[in-house]
């Protein structure tokens, strides 16, 4: 009885922290969300449409640029919070860029935001209706997620991309 | 048991039957084909359709489809504007590329970008069907499909597009001579195949679609 009383005051003391945690994303269960995504660098500047997909234990994603070539693909694994690149287009296909790329989407996707912002080092979160900005101030690099509005007045669910509550 | 025989028989006509739709040309179709195809390049003074792209995605194991307008104007003007679910506008016009993504406009230099020069070559060939006739970007291969309309196999030889495509496969209208759709074949089993439609050809085209700046 001691250890079920024990159990249950643990219980609501967690579950308020778990009700406030926020992410970046919020991505329902096998359904696709496309966002446009610009990535700033010192050098130039790539835009491009990110889709994201929520499995049980994982998300998989794909970077693809406006006529369909793919950047990369990603897979973020929920247990193991691993992040891996695969299928990386070859001028970014060098291991410190890749590195850089799985290190920032792996802040993206575990941080917790507490007021739509979150700070780790030179990395900083700051979500804003529906848009997610990450600046990587270390290496001078800005990925920009926005909603997918499309052109024709249909809305993607921008709702669906804002921070989870 | 006989029924699995029968499902496996009807599997394997069903796979026969998706390979017999198209068939390779003679030596003497493929002269043919090759010499029209590059002849109705040469003529073609402008082309004019809407495009439909769809990428398929084998990662998320579902598909993207954007759409959009096309305008060429010999020689070397391009237009290449989706618009849903995005705009985007891609102009290349002689040397220059100019880049809307209705927040920001780029206009860059194909001289100074290698990568944005083989992009402007590639888009243009393609959509004119002059690619097939460069032997040394393409290893070719020619089909005929079932309504008749010719097919051709590109397959990259160098390595910078070896590196992004495993097949480029241009579909073309026998009766128009024109390409009609693309399908850009990745390594990573991704493909994107662009339809062209309601295609113009060789009407006038304003010049103000190839503006930059």
């Amino acid at each position: 009885m001691k250890v079920i009383s024990r159990l249950i005051s643990l219980l609501l003391l967690v579950l308020p922290l778990t009700v406030s945690a926020q992410h970046a994303f919020t991505l329902p269960l096998g359904e696709t969300v496309k966002m446009s995504l610009v990535i700033d660098t010192p050098k130039a500047s790539i835009s491009g449409i990110c889709l994201m997909q929520r499995e049980e234990q994982k998300v998989v994603g794909t970077v693809v640029n406006e006529f369909g070539i793919k950047a990369f693909d990603f897979e973020v694994d929920a247990n193991a919070q691993k992040v891996k690149l695969l299928n990386t287009i070859a001028f970014l296909n060098k291991w410190y860029i890749r590195r850089t790329i799985a290190s920032d989407l792996k802040f993206l996707f575990f941080a917790t935001l507490i007021d739509g912002k979150a700070v780790a080092g030179k990395r900083e979160i700051v979500a804003t209706s529906g848009s997610v900005t990450l600046y990587n101030r270390r290496r001078n690099l800005t990925y920009m997620f926005s909603p997918l509005i499309d052109n024709n007045n249909q809305t993607d669910n921008p709702d669906c991309y804002g921070p989870e509550e | 048991m006989k029924n699995r025989f029968f499902i496996s028989l009807l599997l394997m006509l069903c796979f026969i039957s998706v390979d017999a739709k198209l068939t390779p040309a003679t030596d003497s179709q493929r002269r043919e084909m090759s010499q029209k195809i590059n002849a109705a390049a040469s003529a073609m003074t402008t082309l004019d359709c809407n495009f439909v792209q769809v990428k398929q995605l084998k990662m998320l194991n579902d598909k993207m489809t954007s759409t959009g307008v096309m305008r060429y104007k010999k020689s070397g003007k391009l237009r290449w504007e989706y618009t849903s679910p995005y705009k985007y506008v891609f102009i290349i016009n002689g040397s220059k590329v100019l880049i809307d993504t209705g927040k920001q406009r780029n206009v860059i230099d194909i001289n100074t970008n290698k990568m944005f020069e083989e992009i402007a070559r590639i888009m243009m060939n393609s959509v004119t069907g002059k690619c097939l006739a460069d032997n040394k970007e393409f290893a070719v291969k020619y089909f005929i499909d079932d309504k008749g309309n010719w097919v051709a196999d590109l397959t990259p030889l160098k390595k910078q597009m070896k590196q992004m495509f495993s097949l480029i496969r241009l579909h073309f209208d026998v009766k128009q001579m024109v390409v009609t759709s693309v399908e850009l074949h990745e390594k990573s089993g991704d493909n994107t195949v662009i339809t062209l439609k309601n295609i113009k050809k060789n009407q006038p085209v304003n010049e103000s679609n190839f503006k930059i700046n």
